[in-house]
């Protein structure tokens, strides 16, 4: 019967990891940002995988003692950069018109920006974060989400500190005129009807 | 010095987080006190983040699900790092407990109602019986199969089928002895060695991974069933494996 050998079998489990277990710890974290990315469930838990397959593999590479959050989360941004680029989709950086269009959002009666802070849900916000150019998203969730350090950011996306800088404050701004066009169509009246078409319009996640 | 517009608003997200240096910080605010567009850009950028923080904890809710958390135990168990933290660690227990309740499966079904770890072990040991003694007639047919499960033993589930991207064969199922009779065993081959999914109806539990008699369990959860996959220690598609078997099921 196959069962008796088992003693010679157990010295050949491995022995605990504990990288691999501190690695795993960050599997919410790193979803999370992958939804963001991708705005799509099953495509995010590819992602994900795909990290963590390189990560395992190439774990030898990882200095001890160094932050595993950021080097994971640097995986993670650039295994979605090269399928993307695979994709041949769209380009590394977004050039200006598209910002110029989404800041040609309505931007409407301005509400007080306190008010804007205290009356916005989380699903307006996912759903306006959803809305915003890919290269800001990141860079705003990276920075006021997971609250990555500026150098940290530059290294997981591969750019000076000078372009996260502005990423995340053209992203910050194109987000608030996003938030404010949504607070705007309650003001004026319709606001349930308003929330729908602003999720009807977002990505399906 | 005075700083331009342009100067200004390349250092606007740090001047927003609180996070510039002093030398930079007395420019911003003469500045910012004296220029209103660049003002109000500035007021937009920090009620953006403010948003941001203070729904923090709602955007931070989102979990990953079980499924990913077990193909992921699977490729951390694949690479040869499994995690410390793991049940198995208790395994040699879970070995002992395993060998006496593998000859009763009335008494393992009791004893694996409390510990997930023993039922993967347990299907460990029912995976190296089974494999054993069911004859490879080549590829069976998913629906057939299927059809089959539900006649039989009254087992409705998605059988996932062959696979030759995956270099995955289906040849067959039955029902698993052990547990009563009430979990569903489909056999397949990997290139030529036994991988087998089991379906434990009814029953959902956290994510679990264990490492027996030279074989990986992999266990998941999903709309109150478990599934459990269950293959040689080392295969290196373990997490790919289990993804496919994950799509294929829903």
């Amino acid at each position: 019967m196959a069962v008796l050998p088992f003693r010679s079998r157990r010295a050949a489990v491995a022995p605990p990891d504990p990288f691999a277990e501190e690695a795993l710890a960050q599997t919410d974290a790193l979803y999370r940002a992958a939804l963001r990315l991708t705005r799509n469930p099953a495509e995010a838990e590819d992602l994900v995988q795909e990290t963590y397959l390189k990560a395992f593999r190439s774990s030898a590479r990882f200095e001890r003692g160094t932050n595993l959050r950021a080097w994971l989360f640097t995986i993670l941004m650039n295994t979605h950069r090269n399928s993307r680029r695979d994709a041949a989709r769209n380009p590394i950086d977004v050039d200006s018109e598209v910002v110029e269009q989404a800041q040609a959002l309505p931007g409407r009666a301005a509400t007080p920006e306190d008010l804007l802070v205290d009356a916005t849900l989380d699903v307006d916000i996912k759903a306006a974060l959803d809305a915003l150019p890919e290269t800001f998203r990141s860079a705003v969730w990276l920075r006021d989400v997971e609250e990555f350090s500026y150098a940290e950011i530059a290294g997981m996306l591969d750019v000076p500190i000078g372009t996260v800088m502005s990423r995340i404050s053209r992203g910050r701004k194109l987000l608030h005129d996003q938030l404010l066009a949504t607070r705007g169509g309650e003001a004026h009246g319709a606001p349930s009807n308003q929330r729908d078409r602003a999720a009807a319009a977002g990505p399906d996640v | 010095m005075k700083l331009s517009c342009e100067q200004v608003r390349a250092l606007l997200a740090p001047w927003v987080d609180g996070d510039i240096p002093a030398a930079d910080r007395a420019g911003m605010d003469a500045h910012l006190g004296g220029c209103q567009p660049c003002a109000r850009r500035a007021a937009g950028e920090r009620a953006a983040r403010e948003v941001l923080q203070r729904l923090r904890p709602a955007l931070l809710a989102d979990k990953a699900p079980d499924a990913l958390r077990a193909r992921l135990l699977a490729e951390a168990h694949a690479a040869g790092r499994p995690p410390a933290a793991l049940a198995w660690r208790r395994l040699p227990i879970a070995i002992a407990a395993t060998l006496v309740l593998a000859f009763s499966g009335l008494t393992l079904h009791v004893a694996t109602g409390r510990s997930t770890t023993l039922l993967a072990a347990q299907l460990a040991v029912d995976h190296v019986k089974c494999h054993l003694t069911e004859p490879d007639r080549g590829r069976a047919n998913a629906s057939e199969v299927q059809h089959r499960l539900a006649e039989l033993y009254g087992f409705h589930m998605r059988v996932p089928a062959s696979s030759p991207d995956q270099r995955l064969r289906l040849i067959g199922a039955r029902r698993c002895l052990t547990g009563e009779g009430t979990n569903a065993h489909i056999l397949y081959r990997l290139d030529d060695r036994p991988v087998s999914l089991y379906v434990v109806p009814n029953e959902a539990r956290t994510d679990a991974m264990a490492d027996v008699l030279g074989r990986h369990a992999v266990l998941w959860s999903r709309d109150n069933d478990t599934y459990v996959l269950v293959a040689d220690k080392g295969t290196a598609d373990l997490g790919r494996i289990a993804r496919y078997m994950q799509h294929a099921t829903e």
